[in-house]
């Protein structure tokens, strides 16, 4: 067993070797610039990047020509929510609505629409993490002109129902943008069936390179946005900017060993998740974030109550793992997801997120459930809300000398 | 090194040690800059070594260098970004500007803020005249580019400082000049520069946005606050790697300088000889391009003619090669669009040789005479 | 983010960790910070025979720094009058540690604690 063992596969994932090979010769000897029509080394690489692209769209069942690529899931998701509520808000109007729980590129693209005169709703959803249907329809007005809601959650790995949403989408006439960066290979997307207009992917969390995404924009019935960048008019106009020949190919690599091997794969990743999940429940006074049904096995979300995560995250130095989101790990506030789902201070400070993926071994987990065994059990003899809790004293009743 | 590749201002070969670096990033397990365990700490560590390489390669601190996607984003960044801070600003761009920095600026018309072009003379350069006419309080945020792509001009950066004055913020597209002239940010004294991997031998995918410290300026993306919150999305780590190698071997690249001024000279007598035109011929020009044409020999057709030997030239901009519309770097320049229908952009690189430009001259003349000989009938 | 070596090191191997009787009379007991913060800190100190502090014992619920301020303050503590410990700044505390500056308020919230403690002692007499 390598140490440190790599449990963080939310935030990113090692780039598969398959992949990083079929990405070298782009680099080297097929160079040449994708929109360059008018000499071979030119060619060669828009032939490479139309392969990419069918094999984006087969992971999805899309057509290769409603796959626009961009820099990244934050780029796709500035796009698609900006792109669209700018080209329809004219005839639509501006009120625009997504969830609590979202990441913070949909957050903060609402936050920026914001400032410029639109309404936003943020949907709370319910203690598991799933958007209550009734709650969401409710929450759509005439003048709605844009949901955004994500595929699988970061932090907390819950699958929201995104059929019934967007069937909801369609009736109201509103356009349905999915988040689905960390959906990609773990659940199947079917985009000729999903009631879905927009969605975003990434590379970088299916074992493909950082720094290269994509945004899916149906076709039929057609959907129009409004380009965030201008310039040479590439991607028909939608994203301007000379194309990472080499990093498409590397995406569209890493999606089609996706669709080849997740099935198999995510047979094995379930297996490693309840073995997780069965011997960190066995620890007193921990509590699972997140539906545990409708949740994605790559992800397993635990607060252990009464140790402060990141001392818990240093203790545990062994295995890479985060307390939420990396986006926002370098502030000190608890993770804004549970906070949504309304856990209490202490249990929202108190989490782990554990992500495992393709070369997770089960000797692995076994290390990382001794390793937390022994250091929760550390950390609560020097925990005095431990201490307090063992001798029946209710947490909720103290009068705290906040700081 | 030989090649027959002659359009290194579209993009350019990878140098094998960039690759190398990059290599290592995805042989070794890297996790994302954001994270704080080592994984992460290493990625992060990567990040910023990339970052201080870059800024010494442009003489700007490292803190005042932002990765983007592209020449395009950061291009695209500035405007947007700008405009969001100063809604009641005039914007002016050169009227040689690539794309990604004219396209954008018409659209600020849209949200009702004034954008204005600064022309230029046949010469290239920009028209100084411009600057005597206008109000200074009319003009107060300008982009130029410090190159241009097609015609290979320099705009002297210091000069126009000096002509618009302290009051009013400049940018500069120097894609182009990476590389090939000597950059140096500070030393300008200009607000903001754009630069690109691509164009000096880096992977395609990556770039910058060189940013005066203490500017105000609002990101493009929004998201997870990377890059000092000016601009989010996870980092690239491996191509931010090769980008840093790449500025690190930009200090080689610029000995090449001589080498590559004489090829082109070269070259350019040759043109002459047969009858050819070299645009902007007498304005300072890096030293890698020349934009050239035939009398009654369309650019394009050449270009197809000279692909079938195996040479990759261009019309101009690589972005633009899809449309049949003469070069607007030409038009600019007041040139007929007749003439600027016959242009090609040579532009070498570093791995050109003499024996290159020869076939390449010998090609060129084989195709021009077969090409004359078919005018000359339908005519 | 990285940590010196003194924060592992109480980290790791924190000293004086435990409890005393909150209700013996020479036993004062802090307890500062809130659940809601991500800190909360227990210290409690005894008062010998002869004024000074003959023992010291923390409990923190917090971060690595949180927990290494106040592993520090029950070294620094122990034989020191109270008015000593008093004087203790949070300043000594941080640079001691080399705290980040997004830590320092763990040895502000650990300052904070010696006083409780000593007041409760004081009200006890």
């Amino acid at each position: 067993m390598k140490l440190p063992i790599y449990m963080d596969y939310s935030a990113t994932t090692p780039v598969d070797k398959r992949v990083a090979e079929r990405m070298i010769p782009f680099i080297t000897e097929e160079f040449g610039n994708p929109a360059s029509r008018s000499h071979p080394y030119g060619w060669t690489a828009e032939k490479a990047v139309e392969e990419a692209r069918r094999q984006v769209a087969d992971l999805v069942n899309a057509d290769p020509k409603e796959i626009v690529w961009t820099s990244g899931a934050t780029e796709s998701n500035n796009l698609a929510i900006k792109g669209t509520a700018e080209f329809y808000s004219k005839d639509k109007g501006k009120h625009i609505i997504t969830v609590a729980t979202e990441h913070k590129a949909v957050i903060d693209a609402f936050r920026e629409l914001e400032r410029i005169g639109y309404e936003a709703t943020y949907l709370t959803p319910e203690p598991n993490g799933l958007i209550n249907i009734e709650k969401f329809k409710a929450a759509i007005r005439p003048d709605t002109v844009l949901a955004s809601v994500m595929f699988v959650n970061n932090e907390i790995g819950v699958i929201q129902d995104i059929n019934s949403l967007g069937n909801i989408c369609r009736e109201h006439n509103v356009i349905f943008h999915v988040d689905a960066a960390q959906a990609t290979g773990k659940v199947d997307i079917n985009l000729a069936e999903l009631p879905v207009d927009v969605m975003s992917f990434c590379a970088h969390k299916t074992y493909g390179p950082k720094g290269i995404g994509a945004l899916y924009v149906r076709r039929k019935p057609r959907i129009r946005l409004q380009a965030q960048m201008h310039g040479g008019g590439h991607e028909r106009g939608m994203r301007s900017g000379t194309l990472a020949t080499h990093q498409i190919v590397g995406m569209g690599e890493a999606f089609k060993i996706a669709k080849e091997e997740m099935h198999d794969e995510n047979k094995r990743i379930k297996k490693l998740h309840d073995q997780l999940l069965h011997g960190l429940t066995e620890i007193e006074e921990v509590y699972v974030n997140g539906d545990l049904t409708h949740r994605v096995p790559h992800n397993l979300n635990i607060s252990f109550n009464y140790v402060e995560g990141e001392s818990l995250i240093m203790a545990i130095k062994d295995i890479a793992v985060s307390s939420g989101s990396a986006c926002t790990s370098a502030s000190l506030e608890p993770s804004y997801v549970l906070r949504a789902l309304g856990r209490s201070d202490e249990l929202a400070h108190s989490s782990i997120r554990f992500s495992i993926g393709r070369y997770t071994t089960e000797e692995d987990i076994n290390h990382a459930i001794d390793l937390l065994k022994q250091k929760v059990d550390k950390l609560r003899e020097l925990s005095p809300l431990w201490e307090m809790f063992k001798d029946g004293v209710d947490l909720e009743k103290v009068e705290w000398a906040a700081h | 090194m030989s090649s027959l590749y002659f359009d290194n201002n579209a993009t350019t070969m990878v140098d094998p040690e960039v690759l190398q670096s990059m290599k290592d990033c995805w042989d070794c397990q890297l996790g994302n800059p954001s994270s704080n365990h080592s994984f992460g700490r290493k990625a992060h560590r990567l990040v910023e070594e990339a970052r201080i390489k870059v800024a010494n390669a442009v003489g700007a601190l490292p803190k005042e260098v932002f990765f983007t996607s592209s020449g395009s984003e950061s291009n695209n960044w500035f405007v947007n970004g700008m405009a969001k801070v100063n809604p009641d600003a005039k914007f002016f761009y050169g009227a040689t500007e690539h794309p990604c920095i004219s396209k954008p600026m018409q659209q600020l018309q849209n949200i009702g803020i004034f954008s204005g072009v600064i022309p230029v003379k046949t010469s290239g350069e920009i028209d100084e005249t411009f600057f005597k006419k206008i109000n200074k309080n009319d003009i107060n945020i300008v982009s130029l580019m410090y190159v241009n792509n097609e015609s290979g001009v320099i705009h002297d950066l210091k000069k126009i400082k000096e002509n618009l004055g302290n009051n009013v913020l400049l940018h500069s597209d120097a894609v182009q000049a990476l590389g090939k002239i000597e950059l140096a940010f500070n030393d300008l004294d200009i607000d903001a520069i754009s630069i690109s991997s691509h164009k000096v031998n880096g992977p395609q995918g990556v770039a910058a946005l060189i940013i005066k410290n203490g500017l105000d300026i609002e990101p493009l993306i929004y998201g997870g606050g990377q890059e000092s919150g000016l601009r989010s999305g996870t980092e690239n780590i491996a191509s931010i790697v090769g980008f840093g190698k790449a500025c690190e071997l930009t200090k080689e690249k610029l000995k090449k300088t001589t080498y590559l001024k004489e090829l082109r000279d070269f070259f350019e007598k040759n043109i002459k000889l047969m009858n050819g035109f070299i645009f902007a011929e007498t304005s300072p020009r890096v030293a890698n391009t020349s934009f050239f044409g035939f009398p009654n020999i369309d650019g394009a057709t050449l270009i197809t003619a000279l692909d079938k030997h195996g040479i990759g030239i261009a019309s101009g901009s690589a972005c633009s090669s899809n449309n049949k519309e003469p070069s607007h770097v030409l038009l600019a320049m007041g040139i007929e669009d007749q003439q600027a229908q016959s242009a090609i952009r040579l532009s070498l690189g570093g791995q050109n040789t003499k024996e290159d430009v020869v076939f390449l001259l010998e090609k060129i003349k084989l195709e021009v005479n077969r090409l004359l000989t078919y005018t000359s009938l339908m005519n | 983010m990285a940590y010196s070596d003194k924060v592992l090191d109480h980290y790791e191997n924190p000293r004086n960790v435990g409890s005393l009787d909150k209700n013996d009379p020479n036993v004062g007991t802090g307890m500062v910070g809130a659940p809601a913060c991500g800190d909360v800190m227990k210290l409690q100190i005894k008062l010998g025979k002869n004024g000074l502090i003959e023992d010291a014992k923390f409990k923190t619920y917090g971060c690595g720094s949180a927990i290494a301020s106040s592993s520090l303050v029950t070294e620094m503590l122990k034989g020191k009058t109270l008015d000593e410990a008093e004087s203790i700044k949070n300043s000594a505390i941080a640079e001691e540690l080399a705290l980040p500056p997004v830590k320092i308020h763990c040895s502000v919230l650990a300052e904070d604690a010696i006083k409780a403690a000593i007041n409760d002692l004081k009200s006890k007499k």
